[in-house]
């Protein structure tokens, strides 16, 4: 007799009738049971019970329908049909093109059958006032999501609309177009991102939670702005490039070198520190402090760790009469977007961005007696020597 | 008794190419993955909840959550476990809301669940009564347990994908549904046991 199984019958027989047991285990298990009445009177209830939970649960099985259920309801659902064209193109690059007519054609045809559908609420307070191209955008955006909410307001002379609107689920998002219906930035969902960014972001999470995600359109690069609550509730803004590059992590004064924190104070007096971010570019870290003065205007400082001033962000209306005029003689018709007082050492100069009417931007860069010191070109533009790939020496 | 004397198949996912494509966002990867996994996560729900419309509505609920979470799995091989996982919490959540008196508590002490409608030896039952009482009787099995048994009985589950499925380990499942079957040995009884053994020879 084997006495350990003898002594252990109840979990041999438990696992015998679970189907538990190896084929040698099961080989001896049987063995044993065939010589001792006892275990076999174990192993035959412990069959028995596991026979009757099987003829009890086996009946409630769900129905051959259930698969099919699951996926038809799966499929009506906003998150799972909202990616479909997304999940397409992302990885059907090549398509990305003829995609984008195909959602493009949609959102006319969206645009249109909603004119035409019958007014069910009258227009969100302020939608009237606003400027035709903008009330085309908003229409054109919203399809059949409900506007709750329009605010418009002004960053350095610039005008822009923030829309709320209210999802089907139930949920609220926004999106902010410029006075010229140029969509600025939308909420977005991590469904909605590029995996690179999705996993960064959840990298960047750990133990916080994830506040909300919105996707910031600019001629240059689409960025990603994560707002990811840390577990004690602290609430901090990232930015992440396409490919899931962080860009942007903010930060506080307290956790600031001295030396920096007075520097950012010097340039917040008399007006209001916004926010204070780290700026991670070609392997150097920067602060960047964003500060509003008493007259509403905002600019963007940013410094070196120790505390050193390396650009200011300028108004057009700030520049010195002598830059002013060597941009508007360089910059032909494009549009000033963005002025930066560059500092180097004893030095300083003006970084001037530009946008063409096909949305491409370049830098300009001049000195301070308004000298054009170097034009960003296209490598589309460059002679055909440069555009040469090097031969590595 | 040795504790885990089977090979564990380590590496052997056949759908993991599936998973993967489905984990990336592809629709009709996630699709297959819905019919490669309802069935358990419904008997993981029905173990927890032993109501079929509730454990039905359970997994349309994990497959969105999964779906829409599908960045926070980066090893195909994990993904069983963590639709178990997600399965298994709402339908704890939707046990504590609706039935909180089933509810076994943090600690699982069998002792909170009421005793009613299990047969005592001596008791005389009819079968269909004795087949409720049985089925009644999962409810005083931890949920872990009860779960490891509706997938074994009621969707016929070898131990390979219950394990996968519930993130344990051969060694890990065997000791588990040698407890769960203790326990139900002790509570139906041995002299019905013995009945029952008995009538189905």
């Amino acid at each position: 007799m084997n006495t350990k199984m003898h002594d252990e019958a109840e979990s041999w027989a438990a696992a015998a009738a679970t189907g538990g047991l190896a084929e040698n285990e099961l080989k001896a298990w049987n063995e044993h049971v065939a010589s001792c009445p006892a275990c076999k009177k174990t192993n035959d209830e412990e069959t028995a019970m596991a026979n009757f939970i099987k003829g009890k649960l086996g009946p409630e099985a769900p129905d051959p329908g259930f698969e099919q259920r699951i996926l038809h309801k799966l499929r009506q659902a906003d998150a799972f049909k909202g990616n479909r064209w997304y999940e397409y193109v992302l990885f059907h690059p090549g398509l990305a093109g003829a995609m984008a007519c195909v959602v493009a054609a949609a959102c006319i045809v969206l645009a249109v059958h909603n004119t035409n559908r019958p007014v069910v609420s009258a227009n969100p307070p302020g939608f009237d006032a606003l400027p035709t191209v903008v009330q085309g955008a908003i229409r054109s955006r919203t399809g059949l999501k409900t506007v709750s909410k329009i605010e418009n307001g002004q960053e350095n002379g610039e005008a822009y609309f923030t829309v709320s609107t209210k999802e089907a689920s139930g949920g609220e998002s926004e999106f902010t177009l410029a006075g010229d219906g140029t969509l600025l930035s939308s909420d977005t969902t991590l469904d909605a991102v590029p995996p690179a960014v999705r996993d960064a972001i959840d990298k960047q999470m750990e133990n916080g939670s994830l506040a909300g995600i919105s996707e910031d359109f600019d001629a240059a690069e689409t960025t990603y702005r994560a707002g990811i609550t840390a577990p004690g509730g602290d609430e901090r803004d990232y930015t992440f490039a396409k490919d899931g590059t962080l860009l942007e992590a903010e930060t506080t004064m307290a956790e600031l070198p001295a030396a920096l924190q007075s520097a950012i104070q010097s340039k917040a007096a008399g007006g209001t520190l916004g926010s204070v971010r780290k700026t991670f570019e070609n392997g150097e870290t920067d602060y960047v402090a964003t500060v509003i003065s008493g007259d509403g205007r905002q600019h963007d400082y940013t410094f070196t760790g120790n505390g050193t001033l390396s650009s200011a962000q300028m108004i057009p209306d700030e520049l010195p009469a002598v830059i002013r005029n060597a941009v508007a003689a360089q910059a032909g018709g494009h549009k000033v977007c963005g002025i930066d007082k560059v500092f180097d050492g004893g030095d300083a100069s003006y970084d001037v961005t530009v946008a063409g009417a096909d949305g491409s931007q370049r830098v300009l860069t001049f000195s301070e007696e308004g000298q054009l010191l170097s034009r960003e070109v296209a490598m589309s533009d460059a002679p055909q020597a440069v555009q040469q790939p090097s031969r590595g020496y | 008794m040795k504790d885990d004397p089977q090979p564990e198949q380590a590496g052997h996912f056949p759908e993991r190419e599936t998973v993967r494509r489905a984990l990336q966002g592809d629709t009709s990867a996630f699709e297959e993955v819905v019919l490669l996994y309802s069935k358990r996560l419904y008997a993981v729900a029905h173990g927890v909840l032993q109501n079929p419309t509730e454990a039905e509505d359970v997994v349309q609920e994990t497959f969105l959550k999964a779906y829409s979470r599908r960045w926070m799995i980066r090893d195909p091989e994990k993904f069983p476990a963590w639709l178990c996982r997600i399965a298994r919490n709402r339908a704890l959540d939707l046990l504590k809301k609706h039935r909180p008196e089933r509810f076994p508590g943090e600690d699982g002490a069998l002792e909170e669940v009421p005793d009613h409608g299990v047969p005592h030896p001596g008791e005389s039952l009819s079968l269909a009564e004795r087949s409720d009482a049985i089925h009644r009787l999962m409810d005083v099995l931890p949920e872990n347990h009860r779960i490891a048994i509706t997938l074994r009985f009621m969707d016929g589950m070898d131990y390979s994908e219950i394990g996968k499925t519930m993130g344990l380990s051969h060694g890990a499942l065997r000791g588990l549904l040698d407890r769960a079957m203790k326990t139900l040995r002790k509570k139906i009884g041995s002299a019905t046991l013995a009945e029952i053994s008995g009538g189905n020879r």
